[in-house]
């Protein structure tokens, strides 16, 4: 059969523009997480609207990992530049979404990270079936143990991550308990006047010079 | 002549055209050259569609004899074959675009009866046989046809052959060529075809370089069936099982076709409307206009048709390839009917795989080349297993192992699941760089987002007493609005000690990724030594 003719030209064409906009619009895309499980599309609209113009909010939902992970989500910018500044900011400073004070992670989007992304144009995939007396055989099957345990390592490490990241937040809380705490004391004392009283006892000046 | 509408069972109306005889057994047929049904009208020796009860295939046949007995209206079928219906018997030879066969000889599947009813539209089929009795089509009357023919295949002997003999089914060939009203330039130039059976290949390369210049939105959706057809024979040591159950499984379906009225109307009616244009040349328009408004609708018909022989016999023949298991190399090609767009979205993914999951034909695949999308997973699936399927790439989060990727795939029916399940997992289908596919049945358990608005987050600290004081709404949108935190507050240095400990995280899954890259890069090189 004739090669390239006109109609295959023209679904070339068409799968290399699509390749080329979705290959663009990863570079204008930022990646979200350690978002809160109330945040929502709007939340993150309004969020990210100060850095620029957000085109598009998707969810990037967890199939896979067996644990309460926060929400990521992919943020697609205007422009590249929109997308840069968002991810310097919030590196530099810590962006707070719904609530404090955990931050949001703001990071560059990978192609991997798009569920439905296309695929590149004029790629070819080889496919095998390795019989059994072949030797690569065994190593097939090396190989697929292998995936398992590096999947369960992956689990593993997540799950002290998790276990990580609760301990730190016991921890702060306890800390910003004790601190308000010693706030509501403070305040207590100069609201019914006890400090004054003391002021006055021991010749201290409370004034705020 | 009677010329009563009579309305059928599905409300389409009938009624007979010329009468031609009276015959059969006690007389008590009556014979006709022509019908209406359903504003179309159709006369012997027209090419029709023809679907069968519970099937996807259209098959394509010439009307040679019209009747009506006993109050049943009948119709004799001469067939045409597909060139998938017949693969094995083309040889080296890869059959034209829009070509099919025309039956001949003697044998089962040669022709059938059928109720009348079972027509599902009419469909242009031109010969572009060079014999001397063949009005020549012009390249216009091949382009706007829906298929040419100009061989055919002997159901005696399986064989194909360009000579048409002087009867078919004891029909004279004449009446099953070109017909003058059939084609558009019917100006009667006999005089080209001077049985040059020698000049016929150049004459078909001519055709068929035109076709491939012709308009590309009624060729472009086509390209897909015809390549995956004309490709798959490609396929080393599959093709061995194929060989005797093809060829039997066709003609035994074209021996006891129960075609009934049920046919998915809605085409129908799209393929009438285009053609119920009765003058020459609104059928030429219309024909145009038919392609544009529902090629995607042909596309997807003609290619699950290709799709669908292939799939009855992959079933039986991949469980006897289970012991060949030859190390055979699939290059793997799109499969029929890529073009995602087309399909009705339907329901969400994740109701989607919940369903699969109850009925046994969710599974989950692992070890997948990250690379690689959804397509690309149900084009291999398809390749190496001839089954469809839905896939879904899972997307990477920055929880996922770059090394990795995986794919929840749906399949038709459980056994479909079971058999591929069974075939990767004791199988070793390698993909490129050595990647073994991993797969296992089912759905992993994930703890279902919590939606709800009072579910806590880990690291969001609220203080009861200050949460109460909140009822004001600045109070409120204070905190419920997002902020880039000041240097000279509490939260800001909280905020700081969580962002090292995300760095932390992510510093410690990079380095165990790369843990894992070495660990996958030793393997592969011990088979190397």
């Amino acid at each position: 059969m004739a090669s390239a003719s006109a109609p295959e030209k023209a679904t070339q064409e068409r799968l290399e523009k699509a390749y080329a906009a979705f290959q663009e619009k990863v570079k204008r895309t930022v990646y979200l997480d350690n978002i809160s499980p109330q945040v929502n599309i709007p939340v993150i609209r309004t969020a990210l609207g100060q850095f620029g113009n957000v085109v598009n909010v998707e969810f990037i939902l967890n199939y896979t990992i067996p644990f309460d992970i926060p929400q990521c989500a992919l943020v697609e910018m205007e422009n590249e530049k929109e997308a840069a500044a968002v991810i310097s900011e919030m590196k530099n400073f810590p962006f707070m979404i719904l609530g404090m004070p955990r931050p949001a992670r703001a990071l560059p989007a990978k192609p991997e990270m798009f569920a439905d992304r296309p695929s590149p144009p004029n790629r070819k995939i080889q496919l095998r079936w390795v019989k059994p007396s072949d030797p690569e055989f065994e190593v097939g099957k090396k190989l697929k143990q292998q995936v398992k345990r590096h999947r369960a390592e992956t689990n593993a490490m997540i799950k002290l991550q998790l276990a990580e990241e609760e301990k730190l937040a016991k921890q702060q809380s306890e800390q910003l308990k004790t601190n308000y705490k010693k706030y509501e004391m403070i305040e207590n004392i100069m609201q019914d006047g006890t400090a004054a009283r003391l002021a006055r006892y021991y010749g201290v000046n409370l004034g705020d010079d | 002549m009677s010329q009563l509408v009579k309305l059928g069972n599905d409300g389409l109306s009938f009624h007979w055209g010329k009468k031609r005889g009276i015959g059969g057994t006690n007389k008590s047929a009556q014979f006709y050259e022509s019908f209406t049904f359903d504003n179309v009208e159709y006369c012997l020796y027209d090419c029709v569609y023809l679907f069968k009860k519970g099937e996807d295939d259209a098959y394509i046949g010439k009307i040679v004899k019209i009747w009506e007995q006993s109050d049943h209206k009948r119709v004799k079928i001469l067939w045409f074959f597909r060139p998938c219906e017949i693969q094995n018997y083309l040889g080296d030879y890869s059959p034209l675009e829009k070509e099919i066969f025309l039956a001949s000889g003697e044998g089962v599947g040669l022709t059938n009866v059928n109720p009348l009813e079972a027509i599902a539209g009419k469909c242009h089929v031109v010969c572009t046989s060079a014999d001397k009795r063949n009005l020549q089509p012009s390249s216009t009357d091949v382009e706007l046809a829906d298929y040419i023919f100009y061989r055919v295949f002997d159901v005696g002997n399986y064989t194909i052959s360009d000579v048409l003999a002087d009867t078919v089914a004891g029909i004279e060939v004449e009446f099953l060529l070109n017909q003058r009203k059939d084609l558009k330039s019917a100006s009667g130039s006999k005089g080209d075809a001077n049985g040059i059976f020698t000049g016929q290949k150049d004459a078909f390369d001519d055709l068929h370089g035109h076709f491939k210049s012709a308009s590309p939105k009624s060729l472009e959706n086509r390209d897909n069936p015809a390549t995956a057809i004309g490709s798959l024979p490609i396929n080393g040591g599959n093709e061995g099982n194929y060989d005797v159950e093809k060829p039997k499984h066709s003609t035994e379906d074209l021996a006891n076709p129960t075609l009934t009225d049920e046919r998915p109307s809605e085409k129908r009616r799209l393929i009438d409307e285009a053609s119920s244009g009765a003058s020459q040349k609104d059928k030429v328009d219309s024909c145009l206009r038919k392609r544009k408004v529902e090629h995607g609708e042909k596309e997807l018909k003609r290619a699950k048709l290709s799709h669908e022989t292939f799939q009855k016999t992959s079933l039986a023949c991949s469980v006897q390839n289970d012991e060949k298991a030859d190390s055979q190399n699939l290059e793997v090609i799109q499969r029929p009917y890529a073009d995602r767009s087309k399909w009705f979205k339907g329901l969400p993914w994740d109701l989607k795989i919940k369903k699969a999951h109850e009925v046994g034909t969710l599974v989950l695949l692992d070890n997948v080349d990250p690379s690689y999308t959804s397509s690309d997973i149900e084009d291999i699936i398809y390749n190496a297993f001839n089954l469809s399927c839905t896939a879904k790439v899972i997307p990477h989060s920055m929880f996922q192992d770059p090394n990795y990727g995986e794919a929840y795939v749906i399949f038709k029916a459980r056994d479909m699941a079971d058999l591929v399940v069974r075939k990767i997992n004791s199988g070793c289908l390698m993909q490129e760089n050595g990647r073994p596919l991993v797969c296992s049945k089912g759905l992993l358990k994930v703890p279902a987002p919590s939606k709800s608005s009072t579910s806590s987050f880990t690291g969001h600290l609220v203080i009861d007493k200050v949460r109460l004081q909140m009822q004001r709404d600045e109070m409120r949108k204070a905190v419920s609005t997002s902020h880039c935190s000041q240097p000279n507050t509490i939260e800001y240095e909280m905020a700081l000690e969580w962002m090292l400990a995300q760095e932390k995280s992510a510093a410690s899954l990079n380095l165990l990724n790369k843990v894992h890259d070495d660990e996958i890069r030793k393997v592969r090189r011990s088979f190397k030594a």
